[in-house]
């Protein structure tokens, strides 16, 4: 087994994706915190001296979204590439079973998802910097370690998707499509039928809530002392968020990782009987 | 553990895709220390055949073992079996020294056998370039220096002399039978049986999914029926005189020359001076390998089409 993990890293690392992937990853994530952290000293000349607001927490969770779309890419590559570069016939002639390749597979790529998340933390951190903005360092660092678990998840599941599907390009365009459009027009339409506490229990929503309602509780809890003291602010609040159904941000982030464990289990079935012609 | 033996048996394999019949109820075995040709032209079931046996295929009917084990129960296949096939690729990005080094990691080898290899197939200086610029003859001793990493005991080969030069040919068909020679098993496949005569000492040749013959090529030449070539001063009569004595599969040739089937030399002889035709010529001539292949996997003997 660990023979096959190292050939996994050898295979991301002789390739150039896993970087050609990283950088527009990071570029998103200090972008998105840099905008939010900016927006928060506007709020602070705009709420006179009671402080600035740590916008840059909510601002941190919606680019660690964008950016695991990254990793879900990343992922999802692990077995359609080599399902498109025919190399899946080596690689199953060299392992004992498909199944101790795809498990060596999520190791390494949960390994990797897990340093896109690091990477990109600090890219974050930075942006907070850039925009003198850092907000309370516990809470940061909170939400930091959420948004590195959402991207290592997100990497997994893209792992699992790919064995599933087994075609590269429909792996890719099919993952990234349901992110950024199938799963928020969902959203959109249950919520204007009154079906709202159904999206939370998608994998992207679950995701995007683990990460946001964390954000949003250390928002509450960190900003200047008066602003949301009012729990029909804090109702608001959520609702501007895009919240109000959502459970806490533990229990989405259970649902995404069953998510993820139902994919990376359908991707084993899958790919273990697949017929490689 | 397996027995280490080498051997490669296939029995009863048989492979359907929606409502083809690919490969049907096909046996045969591979014994160690031998090269053996499977051929068959093209779409006759070689590859899907091989495919099945290395476990990348799951057979409808049917089993195959190497080394006395299903594919599947192999505890390090890269060790036991080598394959060269023509779904397996490299990703154009990869040289291919980390190509064969990604690999020598799945197997558990050493990394510097990836250089051993590649100076065994000659590629030592392509070790630092991305396969995808590779020409077809390149990929081809890269792909079989992929097969050898593990040292195996049973290579499998698909038409590996595509793409090929002339030289290539002759240095793999020199290294298969020395490779054989250690004792150890050769099952490779073409659709020409020129390309692999020289090299086989025993053939499966398979049409349209099933066994037309199975054996030694010297005994696949012994079983076919030579052909006696005479040029008598009178054809007609000759033809009457030999149907008289029974002998029917007559067949006329251009300039008066007739080619007998069911008869020996001698026969036509004797038949030809009872009947006072004087001969020019008489030669019994053995059936040429090649158009035996050809009678065999011409469809006509088949069986029921598909």
């Amino acid at each position: 087994m660990r023979r096959l993990i190292t050939a996994e890293f050898r295979k991301i690392r002789t390739t150039k994706l896993w970087w050609a992937l990283l950088i527009p990853a990071a570029a998103v994530s200090l972008v998105f915190t840099w905008g939010g952290a900016a927006l928060g000293t506007i709020g602070e000349i705009n709420s006179g001296s009671r402080g600035m607001l740590p916008i840059a927490l909510p601002a941190f969770a919606q680019g660690i979204g964008f950016a695991a779309v990254f990793g879900l890419i990343l992922g999802g590559t692990a077995v359609t590439g080599e399902m498109r570069h025919k190399t899946i016939t080596t690689t199953y002639l060299t392992a004992s079973t498909r199944g101790s390749v795809l498990l060596a597979k999520q190791v390494a790529y949960g390994v990797v998802g897990l340093l896109y998340g690091i990477v990109c933390m600090i890219a974050a951190t930075l942006g907070a910097v850039f925009g003198s903005n850092l907000p309370d360092a516990g809470a940061w660092f909170t939400l930091a370690a959420v948004g590195v678990l959402a991207m290592m998840l997100w990497t997994l599941l893209g792992v699992g998707l790919g064995a599933l599907i087994g075609n590269q390009v429909g792996t890719v365009v099919g993952g990234v499509v349901y992110v950024l459009v199938v799963e928020i027009v969902l959203n959109a339409v249950m919520r204007f039928n009154d079906l709202g506490q159904i999206p939370p229990y998608l994998p992207n929503k679950s995701s995007g809530d683990m990460v946001s309602t964390l954000a949003f509780d250390l928002f509450t809890e960190t900003s200047p002392r008066g602003i949301f003291s009012a729990a029909r602010m804090d109702s608001e609040l959520r609702d501007l968020f895009g919240l109000q159904y959502s459970p806490a941000w533990w229990a989405s982030g259970l649902i995404f990782v069953g998510w993820t464990v139902v994919f990376g289990l359908a991707g084993h079935l899958t790919a273990r009987r697949r017929d490689i012609t | 553990m397996h027995d280490g033996s080498g051997r490669v048996v296939v029995q009863n394999l048989t492979k359907t895709f929606g409502r083809v019949q690919a490969v049907r109820n096909l046996s045969f075995t591979v014994e160690p220390g031998t090269v053996t040709g499977f051929l068959g032209p093209n779409g006759a079931g070689k590859t899907t055949t091989l495919r099945m046996l290395l476990g990348l295929v799951t057979p409808t009917a049917g089993s195959s073992t190497i080394n006395g084990r299903p594919f599947h129960s192999l505890d390090n296949p890269g060790r036991v079996v080598g394959a060269v096939l023509e779904a397996q690729s490299f990703h154009p990005g990869r040289t291919a020294r980390n190509h064969l080094k990604v690999y020598a990691s799945s197997i558990g080898v050493p990394d510097q056998r990836a250089d051993e290899v590649l100076r065994l197939v000659g590629l030592a200086d392509a070790a630092d370039r991305g396969a995808g610029g590779f020409s077809m003859g390149m990929r081809q001793r890269l792909a079989l220096a992929t097969a050898l990493l593990g040292d195996p005991q049973v290579l499998v080969l698909d038409e590996p002399a595509n793409g090929l030069d002339p030289e290539g040919i002759k240095w793999l068909r020199t290294f298969l039978r020395s490779f054989a020679r250690s004792g150890r098993s050769v099952l490779v496949s073409s659709h020409l049986l020129a390309e692999i005569e020289q090299t086989v000492e025993q053939v499966v040749i398979v049409s349209r999914g099933q066994t037309m013959y199975y054996g030694s090529l010297d005994d696949l030449r012994r079983s076919q029926q030579s052909r006696v070539i005479v040029t008598p001063s009178d054809p007609q009569a000759l033809t009457i005189a030999l149907q008289e004595a029974g002998h029917t599969a007559i067949e006329e040739l251009p300039d008066g020359v007739l080619s007998v089937t069911d008869a020996d030399a001698r026969q036509v002889g004797d038949i030809a001076l009872r009947a006072q035709v004087a001969i020019y010529g008489l030669e019994s001539r053995h059936a040429d390998l090649e158009q035996i292949f050809f009678r065999l996997t011409s469809g006509e003997f088949s069986g029921r089409p598909m």
